[in-house]
């Protein structure tokens, strides 16, 4: 299960990945997710004209052309995994409102992100199908993992949503009180030797070996870098061993 | 509050290395106002995990007193770094906002503040009252110096053996395994095993949800290319069984047979390791009249014989695993270049045949010879961080004494009283009462017989949700004028809620402690924070209800010499004034506890290391043996000749605490029996109980942190689809699940985060509002005295609205 080099057969999949996302999107409008049911059970039994989208976490065991999914427009998808030679626009938002948005979902800066979309309960099957390269689309953007492929996503990441598929309709919990912990802030840039000089890296890198995962081309705007074609960031940009856990820092 | 200050600040001085990190500035979705107030630095140190017996190690990350981050620790080796969504959040639950934070005294039935001092001189009453009926009910949460402290107090100061942890309700039926085995407490193998073995085999064990981080270090071997193969037993469908190669769902109680199935096809296909059994294994079965752990021999055709009905097909029969699945399993134990690692924790233990079916799965290891090397083991996980170091090691049950000893042997007593430099014959020799029969005694009038116990203290736990059958346990003595409960604990639970008098404690890092996990190794942290309020340590507590006592003159806190049972010397001279807490941490009180408890570790082999060494150290795995070179080594694989210091050189393996004196280990014949209640016209499904990922125990610190509320907000009842239908539910209506000894009522889930077979619900014991502990079995294993979560008879029916 190693991670396959990038190459456009990778990109085709994650369009196709994209494709079905929005049809799932576009069927939830509402907050009425079912994950539980088996979708093709639905086609099962004589409904005559229903053909089900092949579910996107079901798709890499899937043959080519299995379904309409292919046959969707992919005109529409354009954009959706930009490229690493794009030109980078920084001026879409603030950095403090990039990271405002980034911290949304974490307890303090290092927190693993909750998880802000429903998720099937018993398998994380299709976390990699939008997760492992990344997909932006429709303004929602599926950051690829900064890390190394665990295989238990939900170790670590919570659901932001409760995972139970109802509105809660008993007592109210007595343990739903506030809770005062003020996590550590993100640091807000590097620092630089000189106006010119590349920034060190502010932050601990373990577990965030892969740097496109936020400065990537589907990272937040303010936090991209300039230059997504230069491969190897630790070639110029060198980490802080006052803030790694290793010899000399902590 | 200064004291405090200046005491938290030569802590700090004590500790690691401090670093400035992150720089804050404009943040966040943190106020950045706050933020700023911050301030710029950042101080980290070391502390395992606050929750299961893992025994993660964390990075804590403290500014202004307070914890504001925390970071796997990449120099640990249980977890190499990463964390699972609860020790990424651990640092909250020191912050909810109901905390604890006076002692309550219930005055005309409402909880009432009242000073420390008051609150001391209520526990020495109830002391005094009848020091026999006071008992001490604590946990696998104890830290070590904490359950050593309980213990002495207990034992060694008022004489009263009603001590035990919730401990009994977890991993009892692992240690009588262990004993009844090889004579000697605790797994011979460590978790390098999951990195080393070929195999994972669960044994009702759900590890995806509740030892993520041992999950994740088997299971992504497979992202780096290497090929494990994992077998999942379980009664249900869980995450674990997501990942699994083989799911093999068995009927409730049906393990015990297909153990016995493994070791008859073993002895059918010739397969057994015969070099292994013929050096180290004897056959044993329990005495016909009085049946104990040490068994009497069994002759080996009697133990061939006795094994004679387990053929597949029977096997399958009861339990519901295919003739295939059982062969597949036969053909793994034997080849014996398969490396293969079993796991169990509550679904063994929880039983009422723990005992039995803990022994067999050592039997089926060493009967195979799957024992002894790296990757090739079995491997008992706990659910508490310190269930091994300070329950099991510490030995704070109702039968034991510190380091494996017995109350019940006279050589035993005579040298904890040595240690403890007590009178001889202070300590009791009559074992206490064990955790059902502690409050079945609490909760029987005193004029009745058997309901001597008339108060007891619980620190650490939360027995008014964990305790089963609390109808039966519990409501009787709360009702009863003439009982008192006593609760420390760091907010409301559903224990405080019906407590006479609450004591507020400090939590985790806001305290110095030393943990014990599943591998033997023991960890220690220094405190980082300071308690909120008037929250004081739980050994504080212990020692400052002692000095009260021994300032009234209650003799048995005096030692042989008349100083103060927790006498410990100022190093200026005098005696250090560990009962005051403004002087509290002018010393390493913890230092001095674990000092005194390390002469107790050497007659079973386990012997500990100074209290400086784990200071340096992301913990060590006793024995941790001195070299000569004055260094100090630990042992990851015991009762082998590569690694065990203990071990009798040329012996290859020698389980050198034989319950048979002969350096064997014990392979027993334990049937199959059904369990006390089974599924029935009137209650016609099977109830499990456990946990789920985002919750630890009973919830009480979890439900706090709004990241792992948020994601698991409520209890549910995973229900199958087809009893659904049968029953017109569909996912969120509400349900009754009844047993004969209560009711709960709560939403029903259809393939949630597990699915059980039909016939079978799954209910998770976090909510403190769906107490499913008025519906569980108190029937409990003869050995162990563990009761049963994990199955009982029930009905569901569809709640009308």
């Amino acid at each position: 299960m190693s991670s396959p080099p990038v190459n456009p057969l990778t990109v085709l999949l994650a369009v196709v990945f994209g494709v079905s996302l929005i049809g799932f999107l576009r069927g939830t409008d509402t907050n009425d997710y079912d994950f539980e049911t088996p979708l093709r059970d639905l086609a099962e039994g004589d409904h005559g004209v229903v053909r089900p989208a092949v579910p996107y976490w079901e798709m890499r065991n899937s043959p080519r052309g299995d379904g309409p999914v292919l046959a969707a427009d992919l005109a529409a998808l354009e954009g959706a995994v930009p490229s690493r030679t794009d030109a980078v626009d920084l001026t879409g938002t603030s950095k403090r409102e990039a990271l405002a948005d980034r911290a949304e979902h974490r307890a303090y800066f290092g927190a693993p992100p909750v998880i802000p979309h429903p998720v099937r309960q018993q398998t994380e099957a299709e976390c990699k199908a939008c997760h492992e390269n990344g997909v932006r689309i429709s303004g929602h953007q599926a950051p690829p993992y900064p890390h190394e492929a665990y295989v238990s996503c939900t170790q670590c990441h919570a659901m932001a949503e409760p995972a139970l598929p109802w509105e809660e309709t008993t007592p109210a919990d007595p343990r739903a009180v506030d809770n005062s912990f003020l996590g550590v802030a993100s640091p807000t840039e590097g620092e630089r030797w000189t106006g010119v000089a590349p920034p060190v890296i502010p932050h601990m890198t373990f577990m965030r070996e892969r740097c496109v995962s936020c400065h990537g081309p589907n990272g937040r705007d303010a936090m991209k870098s300039t230059h997504p074609d230069r491969q190897s960031c630790e070639q110029c940009h060198a980490a802080d061993a006052s803030i790694e856990q290793r010899p000399g820092g902590r | 509050m200064t004291t405090d200050r200046r005491s938290f600040l030569k802590l700090a001085a004590l500790t690691a290395a401090t670093t400035a990190a992150s720089t804050a500035g404009a943040s966040s979705g943190i106020d950045p106002a706050l933020a700023k107030r911050m301030g710029p630095g950042v101080r980290w140190d070391k502390a395992p995990c606050r929750f299961c017996g893992t025994g993660c190690h964390v990075q804590v990350g403290v500014q202004n007193n307070k914890v504001v981050a925390i970071a796997g620790d990449v120099h640990a080796d249980v977890n190499k770094g990463l964390l699972c969504m609860k020790g990424y959040h651990v640092g909250l639950i020191l912050y909810g906002e109901d905390r604890l934070t006076k002692p309550l005294l219930r005055k005309n039935g409402e909880l009432t503040p009242v000073s420390w001092d008051e609150a001391l001189d209520v526990i020495a009453d109830r002391v005094e009252l009848d020091p026999k009926g006071f008992a001490f009910y604590g946990s696998g949460q104890w830290t070590i110096p904490e359950g050593y402290a309980a213990q002495k107090f207990m034992k060694g100061g008022i004489a009263s053996n009603h001590i035990d942890p919730n401990a009994r309700l977890c991993m009892a039926s692992a240690v009588t395994g262990f004993i009844a085995t090889y004579g000697v407490d605790e797994p011979n193998g460590c978790y390098q095993d999951l990195d080393d073995c070929d195999v994972i085999i669960t044994w009702g064990n759900n590890p995806a949800e509740m030892h993520p981080v041992l999950f994740s270090r088997f299971m992504d071997r497979r992202s780096r290319g290497e090929k494990i193969t994992l077998i999942d037993m379980s009664t249900r469908r869980t995450r674990t069984s997501a990942h699994a190669d083989h799911f093999l769902r068995f009927n409730p109680q049906s393990d015990l047979a297909i153990a016995n199935g493994i070791l008859h096809l073993l002895l059918r296909n010739d397969s057994w390791d015969k070099d292994f059994v013929e050096k180290h294994v004897n056959f044993r079965a329990l005495e016909a009249d009085k049946p104990s752990l040490k068994g009497e021999a069994m002759d080996f055709e009697a133990w061939k014989t006795a094994l004679d009905p387990y053929t597949p097909e029977y096997v399958s029969e009861i339990s519901g695993v295919s003739v295939e699945d059982l062969h597949m399993l036969a053909d793994l134990f034997g080849d014996r270049d398969k490396k293969i690692t079993s796991l169990w924790c509550m679904g063994a233990n929880q039983h009422t045949r723990g005992t039995a079916m803990n022994c067999l799965i050592h039997g089926v290891h060493l009967f195979s010879g799957h024992i002894g090397r790296p990757g090739d083991n079995p491997t008992s996980l706990t659910g508490q961080p310190s269930a091994c170091g300070t329950a099991r090691e510490v030995g704070t049950l109702a039968h034991a004494l510190p380091g494996g000893r017995l109350v019940a042997k006279e050589p035993h007593r005579t040298q904890s009283e040595e240690f403890w430099n007590v009178p001889a014959g202070r300590i009791d020799p009559k074992p206490g009462k064990h955790t059902v029969a502690m409050f079945k005694s609490w909760s029987t009038p005193k004029s009745e017989e058997g309901g001597n116990i008339h108060t007891i203290w619980v620190q650490v736990t939360n027995p008014g949700q964990t305790l089963p059958n609390r109808n039966l346990l519990m409501e009787p003595g709360v009702k009863d004028p003439d009982k008192f409960l006593i609760c420390s604990d760091v907010y409301p639970t559903a224990t405080t809620e019906i407590a006479d008098l609450v004591l507020p404690s400090s939590m985790w890092v806001e305290k110095s402690g030393v943990f014990g996990n599943s591998e033997r190794r023991t960890q220690q942290w220094f405190k980082q924070v300071d308690p909120p309020g008037q929250a004081r340590d739980d050994c504080w507590q212990i020692i400052a209800v002692a000095h009260k006592l021994f300032e009234r003159g209650f003799e048995g806190m005096k030692d042989k010499d008349g100083k103060f049972l927790f006498h410990m010397d100022n190093p200026n001279g005098g005696t250090f004034a560990n009962w005051d807490w403004n002087r509290y941490y002018d010393q390493n009180v913890d230092e001095h506890l674990f000092e005194e408890y390390r002469q107790f570790t050497r007659l079973k082999h386990k012997d500990l290391a100074p209290y400086s060494e784990y200071v340096k150290t992301r913990g060590l795995r006793w024995p941790v043996v001195e070299q000569p070179d004055g260094t100090w080594r630990e042992t990851r694989y015991r009762f082998a000749e590569f690694d065990d210091p203990y071990v009798k050189p040329g012996s290859t393996h020698d389980f050198y605490h034989s319950t048979t004196g002969d350096g064997r280990a014990q392979v027993w014949f334990r049937p199959y029996e059904a369990p006390p209640e089974v599924p029935d016209e009137e209650y016609p499904m099977w109830l499990c109980t456990g946990r789920v990922i985002e919750h630890w125990h009973s919830g009480t610190m979890t439900g706090r942190v709004p990241q792992l509320r948020g994601s698991m907000p409520a209890a549910y009842c995973e229900i199958n689809r087809q009893d659904a239908a049968n029953l017109g539910v569909s996912n969120g209506d509400m349900v009754v699940v009844e047993s004969r000894r209560g009711a709960v009522e709560l939403p029903a889930w259809i393939d949630g985060r597990g699915s059980p077979p039909p016939g079978t619900v799954f209910v998770p014991f976090f909510d403190e509002r769906v107490k499913i502990n008025f519906v569980t079995l108190h029937e409990h294993d003869p050995f162990s005295k563990q009761p049963d979560y994990k199955k009982c008879a029930v009905r569901v029916r569809r709640l009308e609205a």
